[in-house]
């Protein structure tokens, strides 16, 4: 019979904002936005909140998630539809004359988009 | 033999969905063998396909080709058409099957109109397009794991070899046995609903496609990024965009010249050889410079028609027309326009009439309505044979660049005014609607010849059905208004001068006085509401030029003019008043057949008789201050 190694049991799993057994403390339930702070042993450590930025903020070249959708319904509608939806991996290929569409691309398809459109898409 | 295609309420017909850019007329056209006729949906003006299987698929049934929509939820006229039809708006009732087309290197995107069409209980058929492409991926396509899951059959065909149609014309056949079921509305999903669909859909394609689309870079994606890496360019896309604009505009006018000058022979020899065989009696008078001249008036410009909506769906097919109007956008867009009112516009400079149909494409009311209404301002072809003469009296004896020169400038005032009018309009129409571009730009390709050619012919020929009769009807009442009341008349000089056209040219005098020029004027600019370019021949039977040779016609012609006094004795046409002609033929809307189109396409009366008035006003009033002032300022 092989040799079983012992099975660690799972870590326990500490609720947010309670001091826990680790001397842990965060402040979780802050208001959204606000920088998570990490309390381990008398130090604060300090992690800005992630940030969702609009597409548009991206300079051409960028690849990343889509995160979110946010605009009028019937643009971000009209997104679902063309498949541009969220955790989509999407490439901001380029931008086109004058500060024109944006030209995004995603699973084998291309798509130009006008700033205020491509402004519901947050990465 | 079109009788026939149309679908037997009691037989059955396919009505085919997809998005945009899935294969869907490609596979229609192979279908049916492009043996297919366009229709005009009821109470639009959007066309669809309808056609018949073809016999070598041993089969009989008719298929109708739906515009390209991304869901149920329509968001332009043409979405709106295609979801109504699915609906069983059509005069022959609802579809029997529904052939959803997905293009397989695009299957997690076009899953969602799928699902959609699902969920609303319609019988489906679901053809999976560029299969090929997927092996060339190495790709391998699961077609029973789709079938499995979604419950419905599936064919995988390939877009180059024609293989899987015979299966999808099977599966089609088994399809009809089916009873039919009743059909819901399109299902409304929340956005968890949604994401829960599209997470599904993800996972449905890693289970149907071995490889992940998303990590496998096409060949045909990757070339295509290479070659928008310079069309796209922000400084070099605008360059080639003017080429090949340029390039296209060019070869319009060029190519189409010879056909047309046949085509303007031919009818003025038929009409020559009626006068003389009916030997001056009116009936062969009403054939001659009635009927054959207003056929050959509508005739004469096929050529030029069919070479543009050539180069436009060279342009579609390639590829690059969804590219060229992205890049147009933002300028347009800063007018009150789309990005697709470029090809409206575009075509314009050759005829206002498909360019109004080209307006279809556009999905904000607003922003169509805009480009309707400035199109009659872009200059069309039928002004090139009055600018022509009105410059060769202009730049008579100097060199050939400068009336080029002056011809190139009149083209820019023309955009410049179609540009003030529409950002007018844009400043003071409410802005109620959303308008959007999102533009799917395909990846570029080689144009299929054949498709391509039958295409521009049937536009071609929805053309001459539309303007045909109207500009028909008015060459009708031109001919009576300059044949009567004094139709026994020795010459053509002395009918004219005492018809029903000169007592109207005398009787606007008055309002011809400002802009410089006489009832002889008047006359041809009121013969010119049958077609533009009838001002020059008209011209030259007011002021009794009678050689039969065009060229002399011209020539002489010019002579005339430039002795032709006013009633006090001076010159009447100068500097001043030949300059104000011109500005009102660039801005006034003259064409019925112009007006009769843009009816049909605005959906009411109010809009094309506004631009009737306000242009023919403007263009007035324009033309008046330009003659004055120069008047004022010295020149004759």
């Amino acid at each position: 019979m092989a040799y079983a190694r012992p099975v660690k049991k799972s870590r326990k799993v500490y609720k947010h904002g309670k001091k826990a057994s680790l001397g842990l403390k965060t402040n979780a339930k802050a208001s959204k936005g606000s920088d998570f702070r990490l309390h381990f042993k008398k130090k604060v450590i300090v992690i800005p909140p992630i940030k969702m930025e609009s597409i548009t903020k991206k300079k051409p070249g960028f690849q990343g998630v889509i995160e979110a959708l946010e605009g009028q319904a019937e643009l971000v509608e009209r997104l679902y539809e063309i498949g541009l939806v969220p955790q989509e991996t999407i490439h901001f290929k380029m931008r086109m004359m004058f500060n024109g569409p944006l030209v995004l691309s995603f699973r084998q398809a291309t798509f130009a988009l006008r700033e205020e459109e491509a402004a519901c898409i947050k990465v | 033999m079109h009788q026939s295609l149309d679908p037997n309420p009691a037989s059955q017909y396919v009505m085919m969905m997809g998005a945009p850019n899935a294969g869907k007329t490609t596979l229609f056209n192979e279908l049916t063998s492009l043996n297919h006729k366009t229709v005009n949906y009821p109470g639009s003006t959007i066309d669809y396909s309808v056609g018949k299987v073809s016999k070598i698929f041993g089969s009989s049934f008719t298929l109708i080709d739906a515009p390209g929509t991304y869901s149920l939820f329509p968001k332009s006229p043409e979405e709106k058409v295609a979801v109504e039809a699915l609906y069983g708006q059509l005069p022959w009732g609802q579809a029997q099957t529904v052939l959803v087309v997905m293009d397989g290197t695009q299957l997690s995107r076009h899953l969602y109109l799928l699902r959609q069409l699902i969920e609303s209980q319609f019988n489906i058929v679901v053809a999976v397009t560029m299969a090929d492409l997927l092996f060339a991926q190495q790709c391998d396509f699961d077609e029973q794991k789709l079938e499995v899951t979604l419950g419905v059959p599936v064919v995988a065909l390939s877009s180059h070899t024609g293989e899987g149609l015979q299966e999808l014309v099977d599966a089609l056949e088994d399809s009809f046995t089916q009873l039919p079921q009743k059909v819901l509305p399109p299902p409304i999903w929340d956005n968890e609903q949604k994401a829960i669909m599209l997470a599904e859909n993800k996972r449905l394609r890693d289970a149907v496609l071995r490889r992940d689309d998303a990590l496998v870079p096409g060949e045909l994606l990757e070339k295509s990024e290479q070659i928008d890496r310079y069309l796209l360019h922000p400084v070099l896309g605008p360059v080639f965009f003017i080429l090949i604009m340029a390039l296209i505009f060019i070869s319009v006018f060029w190519m189409a010249a010879p056909p047309m000058d046949w085509i303007d022979g031919a009818f003025a020899h038929l009409s020559q050889w009626i006068a003389d065989v009916g030997s001056g009696s009116l009936v062969s008078d009403f054939l001659a410079h009635g009927m054959v001249a207003s056929i050959g008036a509508v005739l004469v410009f096929v050529p030029q028609i069919l070479i543009l909506f050539f180069g436009i769906s060279l342009l579609e097919e390639s590829g690059y027309l969804a590219r060229a109007c992205s890049l147009i956008d933002k300028p347009l867009s800063a007018l009150g326009l789309n990005g697709r009112s470029f090809v409206p516009l575009l075509s314009g400079n050759a005829c206002a009439i498909p360019a109004m149909m080209a307006a279809r494409t556009i999905p904000s009311k607003r922003e169509k309505w805009i480009t309707l209404f400035i199109v009659p301002l872009m200059s069309c072809s039928a002004r090139l044979p009055v600018y022509a003469l009105l410059l060769s009296f202009l730049f008579w004896g100097q060199e050939a660049w400068k009336p080029a020169v002056a011809l190139v400038g009149i083209y820019g005032f023309s955009l410049v005014i179609g540009a003030l009018f529409s950002s007018i309009l844009h400043l003071y129409l409410p802005k109620d609607q959303l308008s959007f571009l999102i533009h799917e730009l395909p990846a570029y390709r080689k144009p299929m010849l054949k498709k391509i050619v039958w295409g521009s012919i049937e536009k071609t020929w929805s053309y001459v059905k539309k303007a045909g009769p109207i500009i028909f009807v008015f060459a009708v009442i031109l001919w009576i208004a300059t044949t009567f009341p004094n139709y026994k008349a020795s010459s053509d000089v002395e009918r004219l001068d005492s018809s029903y056209a000169a007592a109207a040219g005398q009787w606007i005098e008055p309002l011809m006085k400002p802009m410089g020029v006489d009832w002889r004027v008047g006359t041809g600019l009121v013969s010119a509401f049958a077609a533009r370019e009838i001002f020059v021949s008209a011209m030259a039977l007011m002021f009794h030029v009678t050689e039969e040779d065009e060229d002399q016609i011209q020539s002489s012609l010019l002579d005339s003019m430039r002795q032709a006094k006013t009633s006090d004795g001076k010159s009447l046409f100068t500097v001043s008043s030949v300059i104000g002609l011109i500005i009102f033929f660039v801005i006034a809307l003259q064409c019925m057949s112009t007006v009769g189109v843009a009816r049909k396409e605005f959906g009411s009366w109010k809009a094309p008789i506004l631009q009737l008035i306000l242009f023919n006003l403007v263009a007035y009033t324009l033309a008046v201050v330009a003659v004055q002032s120069l008047r004022l300022i010295g020149f004759a």
